[in-house]
């Protein structure tokens, strides 16, 4: 398939047509960060907003309003 | 016996001066911008001097307000905040004072040298190699002790604000070290490690970071932190703050290609950039919106909890700001805004309107906290309040107004297909807007005076009282 400017942007084939041989060493360390980072950010949106763990995260809102020297939550 | 048994756990002697110094730097760098304004609307304030020319104040302004002001503030409320939220004292008194030494002294050296014309030329990153050393030495103690003090807690949980605070020190060590790097050729010049586009994309990485990480990530530590504490209410969603956190650790470091649209760097790095500002918009909203709902069921807070308004005020401009931004950084859009006062409007929206008002707020919540007795005057804190918001919107519109206006005459044609209007025409045409900026900048400066007289004032109304020593030695005895 051809990389020509031309066509690639006009059908949706061509947009995400990849010359891997052409990937330099900087390519695949950028495409694998990005890669990383998007499933990292899935478990995060998964983890917390899980049902389950909705109370456990929660909880955490009130030590705010319980830092006073003379009233905090320990270890 | 509150105040006792904060004195006695707390080192609050370093968060008062860092707090006390906030207000000094808030005025000094207000002022400076105020007359740089001045001078674009009446060039003969420049005196023909070169000290004074605008070349040369306005990065003494934008470091006056981004790391003097803005710096302060941060080490002021990461130390108070990290000490009670972990319930433990400042992992090293001595280190505090290192780094609130350190942090002025570099402040100082950045008011002689500027005006000196002694500079890197990298936008928010001027200050010269020795300094920039000193500047890595006085952050990292500032992190250290600040993870340090985490790592000894006395609670189960690390609360939220602290983790923004450690990302912006994470991450600003990174870009400090990298967008710095430079080949000194002198005690007072050297060259930057990097040319061309990739020095342009490496400078555009910091900058836009310096804003993602610096101005927004530790801004949000404050928000955080002192939201819930005025309001006395806690955060909307803790499982949202969370999602913000990690969504803008993850997507910021990625926006600074859109800086450089049409220009040498690739095409595809500008629509990246572009790509995830756009995607930025629903974590900065999905933040803004947990501030703002904070209030839900309380609204009526805000008719008489003056400290309160400058926070949820804040919290409007950080919406604001982070939707515009992402336009901006749209090609088509760009391709008007750019280069034009826009741009100064845009950033003001997100430095006087986010940045100065949610640190002022916290500044006046803590006042009475560190300094064990009321503010001098809460007439003041209203009257800074309505001079703040007035000369911020009176600013940004003036921009807005003039940028857009800037725009459309550089490309405009006539039906020869050459330029409708002179360069110099468009100069003369912002002749009106640039005094109205510089109005609004004098409105939000006289503010910023306010607080400054009320501060003084309520460390004299303490010094007076003896409310610290009172404080103390109850903690002495206690």
């Amino acid at each position: 398939m051809s990389n020509d400017s031309s066509t690639t942007m006009s059908d949706s084939t061509g947009y995400f047509y990849t010359d891997w041989s052409a990937m330099t060493s900087h390519d695949w360390a950028g495409l694998i960060i990005t890669v990383v980072t998007f499933v990292l950010m899935v478990i995060a949106y998964f983890y917390v907003f899980r049902p389950k763990n909705k109370d456990e995260l929660e909880a955490h809102k009130y030590m705010l309003l319980d830092d006073e020297p003379t009233n905090t939550e320990k270890k | 016996m509150e105040e006792a048994a904060a004195e006695q756990k707390y080192n609050f002697d370093v968060v008062r001066w860092f707090a006390v110094m906030t207000a000094v730097y808030l005025v000094v760098g207000a002022l400076v911008g105020v007359y740089i304004a001045s001078e674009l609307a009446w060039p003969v304030l420049n005196f023909d001097s070169p000290y004074l020319s605008f070349g040369r104040l306005r990065p003494l302004h934008t470091n006056a307000v981004i790391f003097a002001y803005g710096g302060c503030i941060l080490m002021a409320t990461a130390f108070y905040t990290v000490q009670r939220t972990c319930a433990v004292r400042l992992w090293s008194d001595k280190m505090a004072w290192f780094t609130f030494i350190g942090w002025n002294l570099i402040i100082v050296s950045a008011v002689i040298t500027l005006p000196l014309g002694i500079t890197q030329s990298k936008e928010y990153a001027e200050l010269e190699w020795p300094i920039d050393l000193g500047i890595a030495v006085v952050w990292l103690s500032f992190m250290f002790n600040f993870l340090m003090t985490i790592a000894t807690r006395k609670t189960s949980h690390i609360y939220v604000s602290n983790w923004f605070f450690m990302g912006m020190m994470i991450m600003i060590t990174i870009l400090h070290v990298v967008n710095s790097a430079a080949i000194p050729v002198g005690l007072f010049k050297s060259y930057s490690a990097y040319s061309g586009v990739q020095d342009a994309m490496i400078q555009w990485w910091w900058g836009h970071n310096a804003v993602g990480f610096y101005l927004t990530a530790g801004f949000l530590g404050i928000m955080y932190y002192f939201v819930p504490k005025q309001a006395n209410r806690p955060v909307f969603s803790y499982r949202l703050s969370v999602i913000h956190f990690w969504a803008l650790m993850f997507g910021y470091v990625w926006l600074g290609a859109h800086h450089l649209q049409y220009t040498a760097l690739p095409d595809w790095t500008g629509s990246l950039g572009a790509a995830v500002s756009i995607a930025m918009i629903i974590p900065s909203w999905g933040g803004a919106v947990n501030g703002m709902m904070t209030l839900s069921g309380a609204w009526d807070k805000l008719r008489n909890d003056y400290v309160l308004r400058f926070l949820i005020m804040s919290l409007a401009f950080y919406a604001m700001s982070t939707f515009e931004g992402p336009i901006m950084s749209i090609k088509t859009v760009n391709a008007l805004s750019h280069y034009t006062d826009w741009t100064i409007g845009h950033v003001h929206s997100g430095a006087l309107g986010w940045v100065a008002m949610v640190g002022i707020g916290a500044l006046y919540h803590m006042m009475p906290k560190i300094f064990h007795t009321p503010m001098y005057s809460q007439a003041l804190i209203n009257a800074h309040f309505w001079t703040a918001t007035i000369g911020t919107v009176i600013y940004v519109v003036a921009m807005w107004v003039s940028g857009i206006m800037q725009g459309l005459m550089w490309r405009a044609y006539d039906d020869y297909g050459t330029l409708a209007y002179t360069f110099a025409e468009s100069v003369e045409a912002m002749h009106p807007y640039y005094a109205m900026r510089a109005i609004g900048g004098g409105i939000f400066l006289f503010g910023a005076i306010l607080m400054l007289f009320n501060i003084i004032m309520t460390v004299l109304k303490a010094k007076s009282q003896g409310s610290i020593k009172a404080a103390q030695s109850a903690a002495v005895t206690a």
